[in-house]
């Protein structure tokens, strides 16, 4: 008995069982690039253009604090202002809806619905950090970029299996990202240009996400204002704070 | 310098005004929204002498301006919110006079929706006070919540069913950390349920009698029909008036909740001590009145008068005790990854009601063959005393529960689907369901009135009718408490665009006839379920709006109400099946 117990000691803390790839490396800075910032202020500008229709634009103030937490105020246009969203985590989503004036727990399967009408799904916009979520495996290298493909871990919740990061060395974060679906089809393929920095706190001023199953819909997130370190308390991520009119 | 006051002054005002203007932060939004809705047929209930009607036609032709305005400075903001509704036609003009009058050929309302100040992290953090006319949203159910009694129900617009009438509180929120919210609310005056239009229809139910007392109510159907039939005078509802509570200290509703999360599920516990929203007849005064008439299609058939009643309506206490639950479980998750977990919610709400008594009084009514001397209606001849007392209960004091169990899912980006099991519906209130036996009367009457006839020579025919009532009487009768399978699907189309919604209830219960059985010697009971034709009632709500984008948006739909006279949606009560078009833009 005793020597089973050891054995299994050893197996849980062997660098086998704590083995971090060269990709997990990559993906991890990249984390930490992303959440260096204590907390982070946004307004973006969400521009979505489908083949042959008019572009449709919506305005959200985005704040993210920490590694995970993530709330989303609609601005613009009116039918959507005063809509909110809280994201503790990827299982633990709350929208608050004005009409109704009541916040509603958000299940997993709603992470299915499109976001808004854009081209990105809950699990992009919901996303902070890749690290917990997907696990690495460096493809190649070059002296201005690593290329990383990414694996869903067992059990975890992403709408997307696999993914491949194309991150910039100079600022430790993606300029691109492919999406694949279970069967291997590239599903959207996601670009970041125009990284801006504030101290060592770097991001990307454009986001753009092309559809490749929506006829190459787009939609762009064009960010108007940033702010970092703001010292915005905990209890605004709150289910809380998301009652208060302001 | 001292002329120049006068003049510097103003302006040293409209400085100062200036820069606290500057510190506010105000924002504004707003909505114009247009309404049209067709009644597909004319609904309506009573014999020729009391018919109460809504016609076929153009039931709603409203237009509304919402305004939302807040203005903020630092840890407070004032926030205002009214609709502004033209009613899109005139009133009953009485005279050439009123085509002068604007507020007669286009008069209008408003509804304060919101209009209250909110200061955050007051003294504290954490702690938030919400004081002025508001609606405060408890419980996890979709649109069904019976822990949701704070504000009144504003079913007025059955497409905006789940809708609250606002109301004058004080709401305080301390939240000590991230994860546990304790709520305090007052509430100083009651403000009633808004109900639509159509409920009128109901005076004419007057077959519906609201006493728990089975053995009274068969009297009570056996004497009416006697009246009618042979004296004349059917009995009929002129006017239901409700009596608001006082408004003293006694009277205030207060509520408590503390919600938070658990084991990563959300959790809340709450209390509330108040009043129903949904009114309880209290007092019946009835008196005769001769006005002799014929049915216009069928000259033979005549009444000499009528035996009007006005009932007076109140608002009985409640204590309601709620635990709400909502979160998710992946219980397939196991099968497949792309098993989502499902949303899960659960909201039950244990009622207290306080016991609720009518009075049933009359003034003289003279028949002719036979008096009635004024006073109040004996209601018992088994006890020793006046049988005036105990009064009869409309509602009895035993304690039920009204709940919501709910699940949703996502199929993939076009199908969402919501399914919910509702026990208690919002105007249903009292003990009885398969847990308590308690019945509310759909509709009642007599079968074979010449079982009681030997009354009729009786020397106390109210004795005799007592007794005969149990053999005469019909009614049907439904649990005080109905079951519902409620049902939603949405699926998006065109880049979510387009929203194709599929709504429907449907009463899981049915119907129950009862009446004396001469083979069995005693009354008997027969269950008309869901699906047969007696006993189906349901509500199919499709609607398709399409979004323009920025704000700009279009709809249309059909409220499908199914089921006879006496069943729950096919009530003509409830206004009938309608379609509808809606047109709004939001800023």
């Amino acid at each position: 008995m005793r020597t089973l117990l050891l054995s299994l000691a050893i197996l849980a803390f062997s660098p086998r069982a704590h083995a971090e790839t060269p990709g997990d490396k990559v993906i991890k800075q990249m984390d930490e690039s992303m959440t260096r910032a204590k907390d982070q202020h946004f307004i973006h500008r969400v521009v979505t253009q489908e083949p042959g229709k008019a572009q449709r634009t919506l305005v959200m103030d985005v704040r993210i604090k920490g590694d995970e937490w993530r709330r989303i105020d609609f601005t613009d246009p009116g039918d959507i202002k005063g809509m909110k969203i809280l994201i503790l985590s990827l299982d633990q989503t709350y929208v608050y809806l004005p009409a109704f004036r009541k916040v509603r727990r958000v299940a997993g399967h709603a992470k299915e619905q499109g976001f808004m009408g854009t081209t990105f799904s809950h699990d992009e916009m919901s996303i902070v950090t890749y690290g917990p979520t997907f696990s690495g495996k460096l493809l190649s290298e070059d002296k201005n970029s690593w290329k990383v493909e990414a694996i869903r871990r067992p059990g975890k919740s992403f709408r997307h299996k696999r993914l491949v990061f194309t991150i910039r060395k100079d600022y430790k974060q993606p300029s691109e990202v492919k999406y694949y679906n279970e069967k291997n089809e590239l599903m959207k393929t996601e670009t970041r240009t125009d990284y801006t920095c504030s101290g060592n706190v770097c991001q990307p001023k454009v986001l753009k996400l092309v559809d490749h199953t929506r006829n190459g819909a787009w939609s762009k997130i064009i960010c108007d204002k940033w702010e970092v370190n703001t010292g915005v308390a905990d209890s605004f991520f709150t289910v809380r704070a998301l009652q208060r009119e302001r | 310098m001292l002329r120049r006051l006068p003049l510097l002054l103003p302006m040293i005002v409209l400085l100062s005004a200036s820069v606290a203007q500057a510190q506010i932060d105000l924002r504004w939004g707003g909505r114009v929204q247009s309404d049209i809705r067709f009644r597909t047929a004319a609904v309506g209930l009573g014999g020729y002498y009391a018919r109460t009607e809504l016609p076929a036609g153009v039931a709603r032709n409203e237009n509304i301006f919402k305004l939302k305005l807040d203005a903020g400075y630092d840890r407070f903001t004032a926030v205002a919110e009214l609709d502004f509704v033209f009613y899109g036609y005139s009133q009953q003009l009485e005279g050439i006079g009123d085509l002068s009058l604007r507020e007669k050929v286009d008069p209008y309302r408003i509804e304060g929706q919101a209009l209250y100040i909110e200061a955050v992290d007051l003294f504290v953090n954490g702690l938030d006070v919400r004081i002025g006319q508001q609606q405060v949203f408890w419980g996890k159910g979709d649109q069904f919540n019976p822990t949701n009694t704070i504000n009144s129900n504003d079913i007025e617009d059955p497409l905006l069913f789940g809708e609250q009438v606002a109301n004058m509180m004080v709401k305080v929120d301390y939240t000590p950390g991230t994860t546990w919210t304790f709520t305090g609310v007052l509430v100083p005056i009651f403000k009633p349920a808004l109900l639509p239009d159509s409920a009128f229809i109901g005076l004419s139910a007057a077959d519906r009698l609201p006493m728990v007392d089975s053995a009274l109510r068969w009297r009570l159907h056996t004497e009416k029909a006697f009246t009618e039939s042979v004296l004349g005078f059917p009995t009929v509802v002129q006017t239901a008036i409700p009596d608001l509570p006082e408004r003293t200290a006694a009277n205030m509703q207060w509520a408590f909740r503390v919600a938070g999360t658990l084991w990563d599920q959300d959790i809340a516990l709450s209390y509330y001590y108040g009043r129903t929203d949904t009114p309880q007849a209290y007092l019946n005064v009835t008196r005769l009145k001769n006005d002799p008439r014929c049915d216009p299609n069928d000259a033979t058939r005549c009444i000499r008068g009528m035996l009007e009643t006005e009932t007076r309506l109140g608002y009985p206490r409640m204590q309601v005790i709620g635990l709400n639950m909502a979160g998710q479980v992946n219980l397939l998750g196991w099968l497949s990854s792309k098993i989502k977990p499902i949303g899960y919610r659960v909201e039950a709400g244990l009622f207290l009601p306080q016991a609720a008594t009518i009075s049933l009084l009359q003034e003289e009514m003279d028949f002719g063959l036979y008096t009635q001397p004024a006073g109040e209606y004996v209601y018992h001849f088994d006890v020793s005393g006046s049988g005036r007392f105990p009064r009869p209960l409309v509602v009895d004091d035993t304690p039920f529960a009204k709940w919501v169990v709910g699940l949703d899912y996502t199929f993939n980006k076009y199908v969402y689907t919501n399914l919910q099991w509702v026990h208690g519906f919002p105007d249903e209130f009292g003990a009885g369901d398969f847990i308590t036996e308690g019945w509310a009367v759909r509709s009642g009457g007599t079968g074979d009135l010449s079982l009681a006839a030997p009354c009729l020579f009786d020397p106390n025919p109210q004795k005799c009718l007592a007794t005969a009532g149990e053999k005469v009487a019909v009614e049907t009768l439904r649990p005080r408490l109905g079951d519902y399978l409620v049902l939603g699907v949405d699926i998006r189309l065109l880049s979510q665009k387009m929203l194709v919604r599929l709504f429907g209830i449907l009463d899981l219960i049915g119907i129950y006839e009862e009446r004396w059985d001469e083979v069995a010697g005693e009354r008997v009971r027969e269950h008309l379920g869901m699906f047969t034709s007696r006993g189906f009632s349901a509500v199919i709500y499709p609607e398709v709006q399409y979004n323009f984008g920025n704000g700009f948006e279009l709809g249309a739909g059909a409220l499908v109400m199914l089921g006879d006279t006496d069943s729950k949606f096919g009530d003509p009560a409830t206004g009938g099946s309608q379609v509808f078009t809606r047109a709004r833009f939001t800023w």
